[in-house]
């Protein structure tokens, strides 16, 4: 279930779980969409059915999130991000590697690359003006004179 | 095993950087040349510049580190047992395809380490022996710079003029010249102007997921349609097993497996090994046979020794500034030469060049930058602490000399293999204390720098892992067979029509990147073969 990009793995409760944790790893705020919102859960889940060692890391972190009192999903703001810190206390293999995707996927999104102000365009075709070299900048380098250590030839 | 296909009079293993221009050299004058590549053409237009994810890409399946990449025509290295992880490519093209274009020259005192600081070897030739093979080098692919460098001897003049620096560039020389310090356009292999039939840079910025534009002099569109346009032939999908030695101990050809897994032998007159100084000892150590047991041309146990890397320290200015380091190549702009030579009062031998490079998108600084420093943080901080960092950081490149020493090096692992089962390298290397020493230097004078040019804070990574793109000196050049694989012709003290051209043989390291020097090497060296073919 990932659109159809590649085999997903995560089941529609995974999917839920993930995309509120993505909207706390990077919130919406101001222009930033959030990283659940702009659709992340599709990368990692892309990325998971194309890594199964990352596979095991990944949904035991998932797991653990919603092994306390309440789940994960009925807690407030506040009380999902500490929950958070304390699994990434927990469980380091699976935040860093949480971390990464979601900014992978984020940054790979159009309209979160256009909220920081950049071309949202990738490098190719387009790329960007070539400016002429200017010559006038090494006024100052070129009177410093030879300074390699020469060799007899 | 297959039919053999008629012996060529040179069959070079390897289609990068060196391979390209010494097939290149060969066919021109009428040699009938043939080269084995492991890997594939890659065609310019599908590189993932052009991909809404290209930052990805870097990170994944266009990793300059073989094992993340893990694509079917690379082998893993075991690199455990070293703080630096060696990167290549493999394609036609080779490492130049990912590769940054910084284009210096080793200077004259690279040549006379012995002579002149008492430690490592001479070469046994001099800058001005490779002097004509560099120009020729330059005019062959198209070098961006001006020439005038007080820093380097003159040069020929650059074909086109240097890659501008941007802001980022102008920030940093701020800080140079208020110091007082050298610096001077980088000369880069990525064209500004058109230059033999092929098109400028756009600026897009990431060289290193290939070119594009073909701006970038990568082998594959420099030097490789000129040599298969005077005859050469490139076969790919080619993975060479060993190279076969007849009865008299000399070299007779490679056996190797095409994509179908089938095994063929190739004859030759010579045998040209250009796979990188990782590639070339692991098939050298692989060839293994009654004359020799060790690995050819190994009698004196020297294949694979003397590793060298350069050790990259990686210091990060913070401006408050939006400099628009994404815009214009990753790697080319200036670079300060300020303490290349010795100085003892230092604390070291040698020295070092400082090349600066710009930032990169929003995913690689998320992730800490260049330097990998420090991750941008999760959570109600994580806008505005990117906002601080994106496009607000100059980067200064640490490339210190690396002095030879036998203990690294590169060996075959017992257990690892690629896919065809031939056994994978295992990188042992430990950071010399000289250089170590050499580092805290250069990050100590980076961030004097930096700060000189009003950066607001200073990021340092001390030593980056994922940074071994100068593969060097495994099978070492030098006139004493006892202490060296192959002479100044860059052929094997032991085996008469074995030549070893690429990074392998460099005798030193030198404090700058090394391809325009290892393709000038593999011009000269093809230009002796050429000699004594007519003097015969």
């Amino acid at each position: 279930m990932n659109d159809g990009k590649g085999p997903g793995v995560l089941s529609s409760e995974q999917r839920s779980l993930l995309a509120d944790v993505l909207d706390r790893i990077i919130p919406r705020e101001g222009k930033h969409p959030g990283a659940g919102e702009v659709g992340v859960a599709d990368h990692v889940d892309d990325v998971l059915g194309r890594n199964p060692g990352l596979r095991y890391t990944f949904l035991s972190g998932l797991a653990a999130l919603d092994r306390g009192a309440k789940p994960f999903l009925s807690l407030t703001t506040d009380e999902k991000v500490s929950l958070l810190h304390d699994v990434e206390a927990a469980h380091p293999d699976f935040f860093t590697a949480l971390v990464r995707e979601t900014y992978a996927g984020y940054y790979s999104n159009h309209g979160a690359v256009e909220a920081l102000g950049l071309d949202p365009a990738p490098p190719q075709p387009t790329g960007y003006v070539l400016e002429p070299f200017d010559f006038a900048l090494l006024d100052k380098a070129r009177k410093r004179g030879k300074i390699y250590k020469d060799v007899s030839q | 095993m297959g039919s053999n296909d008629g012996t060529v009079d040179a069959l070079v293993i390897g289609a990068g950087a060196s391979g390209g221009a010494f097939a290149w050299s060969l066919a021109s004058a009428g040699f009938d040349v043939m080269c084995l590549e492991q890997g594939d053409w890659v065609d310019p237009k599908t590189y993932t510049s052009t991909l809404q994810d290209w930052e990805v890409h870097r990170l994944t399946d266009f990793s300059a580190d073989p094992n993340v990449r893990a694509q079917p025509q690379d082998y893993p290295v075991n690199n455990q047992d070293s703080p630096i992880a060696p990167l290549m490519y493999n394609a036609v093209g080779g490492s130049t395809i990912h590769w940054s274009a910084h284009f210096p020259r080793f200077r004259p005192s690279d040549f006379r380490v012995r002579s002149l600081d008492g430690v490592a070897d001479d070469w046994p030739l001099s800058y001005y022996d490779l002097e004509p093979y560099f120009d020729l080098n330059d005019r062959m692919i198209g070098v961006a710079g001006t020439n005038g460098d007080p820093a380097n001897p003159p040069r020929s003049p650059r074909q086109t003029p240097p890659v501008p620096v941007g802001r980022l560039g102008e920030k940093v020389i701020e800080g140079f010249d208020n110091l007082g310090w050298h610096w001077w356009p980088s000369d880069s292999a990525v064209l500004t102007a058109p230059y033999d039939g092929r098109a400028p840079c756009n600026n897009c910025g990431p060289c290193e997921l290939g070119c594009y534009r073909r701006a970038k002099a990568s082998s594959d569109v420099s030097y490789w349609p000129k040599a298969i346009a005077k005859g050469a032939v490139l076969k790919t999908g080619a993975r060479v097993r060993e190279i076969t030695v007849d009865r008299g101990g000399l070299a007779r050809g490679a056996v190797y497996y095409d994509r179908g897994g089938v095994l063929h032998e190739q004859k030759a007159r010579i045998v040209v090994m250009a796979c990188n100084g990782v590639g070339t000892p692991r098939i050298l150590l692989s060839s293994q046979s009654g004359r020799f047991p060790n690995g050819l041309a190994n009698d004196n146990g020297l294949v694979g020794t003397h590793l060298m890397f350069h050790p990259y320290a990686i210091v990060t200015g913070v401006f408050d500034e939006q400099l628009d380091g994404h815009k214009g190549p990753l790697g080319c702009t200036i670079m300060s030469q300020e303490f290349y030579e010795t100085d003892t009062s230092r604390g070291f031998i040698r020295g070092y060049t400082l090349q600066v490079a710009r930032s990169t998108g929003p995913l690689s600084a998320a992730l800490g930058g260049l330097g990998a420093h420090d991750v941008i943080p999760w959570g109600a901080d994580h806008h505005k602490a990117l906002a601080e960092r994106l496009g607000h950081t100059a980067t200064l490149c640490i490339i210190g000399d690396d002095l030879p020493e036998s203990h690294n090096r590169v060996t075959l692992d017992p257990e690892l293999t690629d896919s065809d089962g031939l056994p994978a390298p295992k990188i042992s290397y430990t950071l010399a204390e000289n250089s170590r020493r050499l580092l805290d230097h250069a990050i100590a004078r980076s961030r004097e720098a930096l700060e000189a040019a009003g950066a607001r804070q200073v990021l340092v990574n001390p030593l980056l892992r994922r940074a071994g793109w100068h593969l060097m000196g495994t099978a070492r050049m030098g006139t004493d067979p006892e202490k060296s694989v192959v002479d100044r012709n860059g052929r094997s003290h032991q085996v008469e029509n074995l030549y070893v051209i690429d990074g392998s043989i460099l005798t030193t390291g030198g404090a700058v990147n090394p391809t325009s020097t290892i393709q000038a090497l593999a011009l000269y060296i093809a230009a002796r073969i050429r000699q004594n073919a007519r003097s015969q």
